[in-house]
């Protein structure tokens, strides 16, 4: 019995269902652990209308939405498909195709969806000691996240880590959760959830997001325009459909630039409007209000 | 810095002003290629199989003068045979036209039974065109190997709920030079950049034998 997917080296790929309880356990532990944390609290779903409090509640603070739980278990399945068979065997030891579909859901649609999917009140439980909200203080700022997702983006494409780790289920589960926390704290400065760690503002988090769509240019355009094979675990791979190392390869590099860019460049383009919205609330009355005729308007 | 690693420094910086320059491609010792050595050279064996045209093919004849890279195996081989095939088509088609051409790939079945003539062509055309496919009756075929040193294929019961068999096979490509004799064995886990590496070197060496119809 395998627990979590890794490459099964050298037995040839098969369509056949294989089941990995390490990957259901992982994903049902952290929908049981929302839930709880949900029936545990004052806040708990209240479609709409605000449950009975104990402590003292933020301004901004409202009961579960069904939105944001739908949003939750939207990354949770988003998780468990890149985590579970097919993609995590494919991805784990037969196409780089497969890895880069996988880490695009583990390492920014799951942990995206998840983050909105919290409530306010659940952050703010996780962040109550001190270190904690420090931590959360600090990734707030753009640098370090900066530094974090793309230092890990690099450190699992490397040949050694890809080519030495995949056999092991261990390791790939490490690495897996390695991902998943960068994922997180790719996120967390870019939706800015909690007003107390001073989020950046909207513009700013659209140039963090930019920044984000670039730099990964790099590992993609290496997939795309090598001669030979970056990997020998998916080149000596046993064929799957007999798609080649090289064209597999290439298929990995487009897929990071262009499915990669376009969530990214799709998340700049809501944050973009939310903050035209923002301003457009935020503007002053008295410039909204039409002049008296004939008399001079505000600012003249 | 030890006394020892000075004298060895000293040693070689010599021995190199001794020797001259660094040592050009034709002097170069094969000892830098990516495949295992052989201590005692393979002769490429006289042997006449069965082309995917249906014709007899000699082999010494065929590939006289030629690297030729053989290699046993069989079209329903589930691993080795289509990553060592598609790894060489992938490498051959990005080499210099002119070391291509004097480069062939022989692929010997050791599945005669259901590797018919006309199933080799099809399936070697998934990794190139220009790769020679070749049957002949069992005999012929393990007599081949052992004259390769290679272990005789052996056919082997597939695994439970799998149809049919599977059959055992040497995982190595010999590869012989101009010379008509194979200094140099690829086992598999031999990648693409060093075939792309050594298929040139092994063009140019020709360990002696007629250097002249190497290309420079």
């Amino acid at each position: 019995m395998r627990w979590w997917c890794s490459a099964l080296l050298g037995q040839p790929w098969t369509w056949q269902w294989q089941a990995y309880p390490g990957v259901w356990l992982f994903v049902l532990g952290l929908g049981t652990a929302y839930v709880w944390a949900l029936r545990s609290s004052p806040m708990r779903h209240g479609r709409g209308r605000a449950a009975p409090t104990r402590g003292p509640v933020a301004a901004d603070e409202r009961p579960t939405s069904a939105r944001e739980i739908a949003l939750f278990a939207l990354g949770l399945a988003a998780l468990w498909a890149g985590a579970d068979w097919p993609i995590g065997v494919l991805a784990s030891g037969y196409l780089l195709s497969a890895k880069t579909l996988q880490y695009l859901l583990i390492g920014y649609v799951a942990p995206g969806l998840m983050l909105l999917g919290t409530p306010r009140w659940m952050l703010r439980r996780m962040i109550r000691g001190r270190v904690a909200f420090a931590v959360a203080r600090a990734l707030t700022r753009p640098l370090l996240p900066l530094a974090v997702v793309n230092g890990v983006l690099v450190a699992t494409h490397l040949p050694v880590v890809v080519d030495n780790l995949a056999g092991s289920q261990w390791w790939t589960f490490v690495l897996d959760l390695v991902v998943i926390g960068a994922g997180l704290i790719f996120w967390w400065p870019a939706l800015g959830r909690l007003p107390e760690l001073q989020p950046m503002s909207y513009g700013a988090r659209i140039g963090y997001l930019g920044l984000n769509v670039f730099l990964p240019t790099v590992p993609a355009s290496f997939f795309t325009f090598s001669q030979y094979p970056i990997y020998a675990l998916y080149e000596l791979a046993p064929r799957v459909n007999g798609i080649s190392a090289v064209a597999d390869q290439r298929v990995a590099g487009l897929i990071m630039k262009t499915c990669g860019g376009a969530l990214l460049f799709g998340t700049m383009t809501v944050m973009f409007f939310r903050w035209y919205r923002h301003e457009a609330d935020v503007e002053p009355d008295h410039l909204l209000t039409p002049s008296p005729p004939g008399g001079a308007g505000p600012g003249r | 810095m030890s006394r020892s690693l000075l004298t060895f420094l000293v040693a070689g910086a010599v021995g190199a002003g001794v020797t001259g320059c660094a040592p050009g491609p034709e002097d170069r010792e094969p000892d830098d290629l990516r495949g295992f050595l052989l201590g005692e050279p393979l002769a490429k064996p006289e042997v006449v199989l069965t082309s995917t045209d249906g014709t007899p093919f000699n082999l010494r004849e065929a590939t006289n003068g030629l690297v030729t890279l053989v290699f046993f195996g069989y079209t329903n081989c589930p691993d080795i045979c289509p990553v060592h095939m598609a790894n060489l088509g992938s490498v051959v088609g990005t080499l210099d036209p002119r070391v291509a051409e004097r480069v062939k790939v022989v692929f010997v079945t050791t599945d005669p039974r259901r590797d018919t003539p006309g199933v080799l062509r099809d399936w070697l055309d998934h990794f190139s065109r220009n790769f020679i496919g070749l049957t002949g009756d069992s005999v012929t075929i393990a007599r081949m190997q052992e004259s390769l040193q290679l272990a005789p294929a052996v056919i082997e019961k597939a695994a439970a709920g799998v149809p049919g068999y599977t059959v055992g096979h040497s995982s190595l490509v010999v590869a012989f030079t101009s010379d008509n004799q194979a200094h140099v064995v690829y086992p598999f886990g031999i990648r693409q950049e060093d075939w792309a590496h050594d298929l040139p070197e092994l063009v140019r060496h020709g360990w002696g034998a007629n250097p002249a119809a190497a290309p420079r």
